[in-house]
């Protein structure tokens, strides 16, 4: 049995993070683990991120 | 259903377009309104509409604001109210159209005017009747005295229910129980109400607002009428509107990048929205679909940092690549027109789980723009944020 994710979000994910990286802009990437209100209290308030980290492999924090 | 204001002249065009079939013909409506911008060609008009040169007027902006009147926007004298001709008239509207004006703290400029014959009367003359609707019944609200100080007289207006499914003896038994006493003809003043009553109802209209109606004899003079319809009706009543247009009414004019996206957006059968709230501020949104664009701004706004959101918009309905890079390109330049001291400006780019969109392709496209603009983005000092997900499609295979 699988569980299709589709539409290649990992990959676009992964290669947001690593062109970014190459630029050397500041980049930040998470996976839809995360909680969008809990990315705008790490944008906005420098807060850690809590949500989704029992799946800590699929978060890419860079 | 989406309530949406319309103009008052294609409000009294309706009325007038569906009069006989309500109003019969026992009560005449004499429709003089024209709509007019400062290109409009008069000469032509007068041809057209002979009454326009040889009457004095009235002309007012046509924007779907109220208090026209207190803001100083009727122009129906110079020294004695009637004595606007149509040169007079024409010049108003050049120099109103140039001008630009605030209201209610938003600025922008008088595209649209109402002209219309002036009707000498009295204030006592002046009466009032509108129609709202809540969830479980419809508003009537009447008075005697109509006019711009309607407010002023709310105590001497009357307001009465009708129950959503009340027969049309009902509706006029409620109607005539609560006429105000104050009204003068209180026979054609009922029938009147309770005709236009029906024409609310059975052409979706949400809010409908004659204030002052004027009855001489049996003439009715309809001086300024505030409407607006539910447009999904559009497919059960559409015909009976005829050619309505739905307008945002008075705003600011849109900047040279939101009429840019507008344009990318009405050729495209994606969706591409931007409205910029604060070019000089700190957050701005890169968010595809219109759910997770309303969670990131109130996500911000409930931080207490609205006034730091810079743009609100969305992308979604697997916008093309060029689509998405222009869109991107569009709110890095933006944001990368000036740095605030010491601060470093934040980018979210994001959305929820997608749904026809894929991922990975507008993301290459994203990181197009990022090459381009990298640069610019470093030396503005921009944090960027991504959250972004594929749809869970529970695809099963055995």
């Amino acid at each position: 049995m699988l569980e299709g994710e589709g539409q290649n979000y990992l990959q676009g994910l992964n290669k947001i993070k690593n062109a970014a990286l190459e630029l050397g802009l500041d980049i930040e990437v998470y996976c839809p683990e995360v909680f969008i209100t809990d990315i705008v209290d790490r944008a906005i308030l420098n807060k850690e991120i809590e949500s989704g980290v029992k799946n800590e492999s699929r978060i890419h924090i860079v | 259903m989406a309530e949406r204001g319309i103009r008052e002249f294609d409000a009294k065009r309706i009325l007038h377009k569906n009069w006989e079939s309500y109003f019969g013909n026992k009560l005449i409506y004499d429709f003089k309104s024209l709509l007019v911008t400062q290109h409009t060609n008069f000469e032509s008009m007068v041809s057209e509409y002979t009454w326009l040169d040889k009457v004095p007027l009235v002309v007012k902006p046509d924007m779907l604001f109220g208090n026209r009147g207190k803001l100083g926007l009727v122009y129906f004298k110079k020294e004695t109210p009637g004595d606007i001709f149509l040169k007079d008239a024409i010049e108003w509207i050049k120099q109103k159209s140039k001008q630009s004006i605030s209201i209610k703290g938003t600025k922008g400029y008088l595209t649209h005017f109402l002209i219309e014959p002036f009707l000498k009367h009295s204030t006592k003359d002046e009466s009032f009747v509108a129609f709202s609707m809540d969830e479980d019944a419809d508003n009537i609200y009447m008075s005697a005295y109509g006019g711009i100080d309607i407010e002023e007289h709310w105590d001497k207006t009357t307001c009465c229910k009708i129950p959503i499914f009340a027969s049309k003896e009902e509706i006029i038994s409620i109607i005539n129980s609560n006429i105000p006493s104050e009204i003068q003809n209180k026979l054609v003043y009922a029938e009147f109400v309770a005709n236009a009553y029906q024409f609310f109802k059975d052409l979706h209209f949400t809010y409908f607002e004659i204030n002052p109606l004027v009855i001489f004899d049996n003439r009715v003079f309809v001086l300024d009428l505030v409407a607006k319809v539910d447009d999904t009706a559009i497919y059960l009543v559409g015909k009976k509107w005829g050619d309505i247009e739905f307008t945002q009414g008075f705003s600011r004019p849109l900047s040279k990048e939101e009429k840019y996206i507008k344009e990318l957006d009405k050729n495209s059968g994606a969706s591409l929205k931007l409205t910029i709230l604060n070019p000089k501020g700190k957050i701005w949104l890169l968010i595809a679909g219109g759910g997770a664009s309303v969670v990131y701004a109130d996500a911000v706004a409930n931080l207490g940092y609205a006034d730091e959101l810079a743009n609100y918009g969305e992308y979604s309905g697997n916008p093309s690549r060029s689509e998405v890079r222009e869109y991107t390109e569009t709110i890095l330049n933006l944001m990368t027109k000036e740095s605030i001291n010491n601060q470093k400006k934040i980018l979210l780019i994001g959305g929820a789980i997608a749904n026809f969109t894929d991922v990975s392709k507008t993301f290459d496209e994203i990181i197009d723009a990022f090459v381009k603009y990298s640069e610019k983005l470093k030396q503005t000092g921009v944090k960027i944020y991504v959250r972004r997900g594929g749809p869970k499609l529970f695809t099963r295979f055995k």
